[in-house]
């Protein structure tokens, strides 16, 4: 009952109505502890003598009915129905007198399950007197979170400091601060890898860096509104580190090398030259659907720097992306611009020809882990180029994907990309 | 202009106009909650500044009176202009133990556009850094054991690759 106690002690007791039916409320448990007691007594005395599997199985289901309802009496009591709520009650115990204490244990049991993804460091903190008892029963030999948890609480800070230091110390920052800076430094781009970084400083920074609350708002930034829940990834870090997504704190690169023939020399009929031509494929995928594309000769040392704002400049082109399961869906367009005709790619003939026309590129990529490294491989599924003259008149090329033409991207970390943040995580 | 006047927890009195100490959202309710507008009298206790810190968050607050409310949207284009963030720069060249104090303070009074360049440019001193360099940043003692140490490698491995 404590549970349910604790609960209503939350909700603003508004109008005075709420209070006379919370009174009722109260008086009614009081009686129907005592009418348990009584009647615990009674049924051990009878079930003694029947101990017939019939007797067990109707048992069951009477208590199963009961359950229901006494958990429909929790949720209306909990929405503030407090009058509902006593009905429910009423039916409950009429069926099963003490119904409560088969649920309190039921639903007890279910909370240890389900313990891992519902963490909460902030609760634990403070309360590290209160809290000590409720650890000892969960922690298991594989749960870190829980154990490093309990040493925190009893030690009663999150941190240290090495050496003493006559000016203020990070340690008197309150948890809530911490976490809001930890916000800063995930910020809008979501630079996980720094806040993971900041967990392996020390034990309260480890819980700082496991907060529910950065991961969630993490996977909501990530998959929006079809995010879901993290039910079958257990908690949201997982959701995160599992669920096919895009790295975004670098950049996703191919190389392509194909071999041109030259002219035949004029003085020597033998000899045929050739030409091995290599350029690079750039993406760079920004958390809220914007996609950066490059075609570039030059090195990635080079290119990278190009592709480090949302608003490049030319010849990087700008896009959007769509994340549909491990699938990723690319549209981007080509900015009719002057300045692309100094790119010195290979496509630069092609691009004279169909001058004063507008190019939108289709393309569909998978998502694939390498070994232990997740989603660092992008596979070509479909792309092709749809191409608008100033007449109107519209192409459509399909390329067909030969793996040496279209080789996978490979995600590789830019730490440039992450050295500012902008917004907080929000 | 209508002033009122502030007092640090050591003491220093401090009289500014109202339209900066609104800034604060503390003061600002605090001040439409009780009608202190007309009384120039009163003194303001804030326990928790003291007055080198106050002196800095005014400092701010006066340079920014202008400012634009902060608006809760990472896909607008941050319409502030860079010198302000250069004159922040500026401002937050100060030791840690300051900096720490002044989130502190902006926390206290809640001054959301000081929380937030404070905030940030902590985090600029952790983003992109090893465990090892976050420690020597903050003066933090390593209190894992070696096994917690690698149970911590493990978990984070997805997500700190190279």
């Amino acid at each position: 009952m404590e549970d349910f106690n604790s609960d209503e002690q939350d909700e603003p007791a508004s109008s005075s109505h709420q209070i006379s039916v919370e009174n009722e409320l109260n008086s009614f448990r009081v009686k129907w502890q005592q009418e348990i007691k009584s009647h615990c007594h009674t049924k051990i005395k009878q079930k003694q003598p029947l101990t017939s599997e019939f007797f067990d199985d109707q048992n069951d289901s009477t208590e199963e009915i009961a359950r229901d309802f006494f958990l429909q009496g929790i949720n209306y009591e909990k929405s503030g129905k407090l009058y509902e709520a006593i009905q429910f009650y009423r039916k409950a115990v009429q069926l099963v007198p003490d119904i409560e204490y088969k649920l309190d244990y039921r639903s007890r049991l279910n909370d240890v399950q389900n313990d891992e993804p519902n963490f909460d460091p902030t609760q634990h903190f403070d309360e590290s007197n209160l809290s000590d008892d409720d650890n000892d029963e969960l922690i298991e030999d594989g749960q870190l979170f829980a154990r490093i948890q309990k040493k925190v609480s009893k030690s009663g800070y999150l941190c240290t400091s090495k050496f003493d230091q006559n000016f203020t110390h990070i340690s008197s920052l309150p948890l809530e601060l911490l976490l809001y800076i930890l916000k800063w430094v995930v910020s809008s781009d979501l630079d996980l890898r720094s806040l993971e970084m900041f967990g392996s400083v020390c034990r309260g920074f480890y819980l700082c860096s496991r907060d529910p609350d950065i991961w969630k708002l993490t996977c909501l930034r990530i998959w929006g509104l079809n995010c879901g829940l993290p039910k079958e990834y257990t908690s949201w870090r997982n959701m995160f580190v599992e669920r096919p997504r895009l790295n975004f704190n670098g950049c996703y690169i191919s190389k392509t090398t194909y071999i041109r023939h030259g002219e035949n020399s004029f003085q020597d009929q033998f000899y045929r030259p050739w030409h091995l031509v290599a350029y690079y494929r750039y993406l760079r995928f920004f958390p809220e659907g914007i996609v950066l594309m490059l075609t570039s000769s030059e090195d990635p040392t080079q290119c990278v720097t190009l592709m480090k704002s949302r608003y490049p400049r030319p010849p990087v082109m700008v896009g959007y992306y769509r994340l549909n399961g491990d699938k990723v869906t690319l549209v981007v367009q080509r900015q009719e611009s002057a300045k692309t005709i100094q790119n010195t790619n290979r496509k630069v003939g092609r691009r004279r020809e169909i001058d004063n026309s507008e190019q939108t590129f289709h393309m569909e990529l998978k998502i694939e882990n390498h070994k232990n490294r997740r989603h660092v491989k992008l596979v070509w599924e479909y792309y092709s180029v749809l191409t608008r003259t100033k007449q109107g008149h519209e192409s459509r090329t399909n390329f067909d994907l030969i793996a040496n033409r279209f080789p996978s991207l490979w995600f590789s970390r830019v730490k440039s990309f992450t050295s500012e943040s902008i917004h907080p995580l929000s | 202009m209508p002033q009122i006047k502030l007092q640090s927890s050591d003491g220093e009195v401090f009289p500014i106009d109202v339209e900066i100490a609104k800034m604060s959202t503390t003061l600002k309710t605090m001040l439409e909650d009780l009608g202190m507008e007309d009384d120039d009298d009163e003194i303001v206790p804030l326990p928790n500044v003291n007055a080198a810190i106050l002196r800095k968050v005014l400092e701010w607050c006066t340079a920014h009176r202008h400012d634009p409310p902060i608006v809760d949207d990472p896909n607008i284009l941050d319409t502030r202009t860079n010198n302000i963030t250069c004159w922040d720069a500026e401002f937050l060249k100060v030791d840690q133990g300051t900096l720490f104090e002044l989130i502190l303070a902006a926390n206290y009074l809640d001054i959301r556009g000081l929380l937030d360049v404070a905030c940030k440019s902590v985090a600029t001193l952790i983003s992109g850094k090893t465990p090892e360099d976050i420690r020597k940043t903050f003066n933090i003692k390593n209190d894992f054991t070696p096994e917690e140490e690698e149970e911590i490698r493990k978990e984070n491995e997805c997500c700190a690759e190279k």
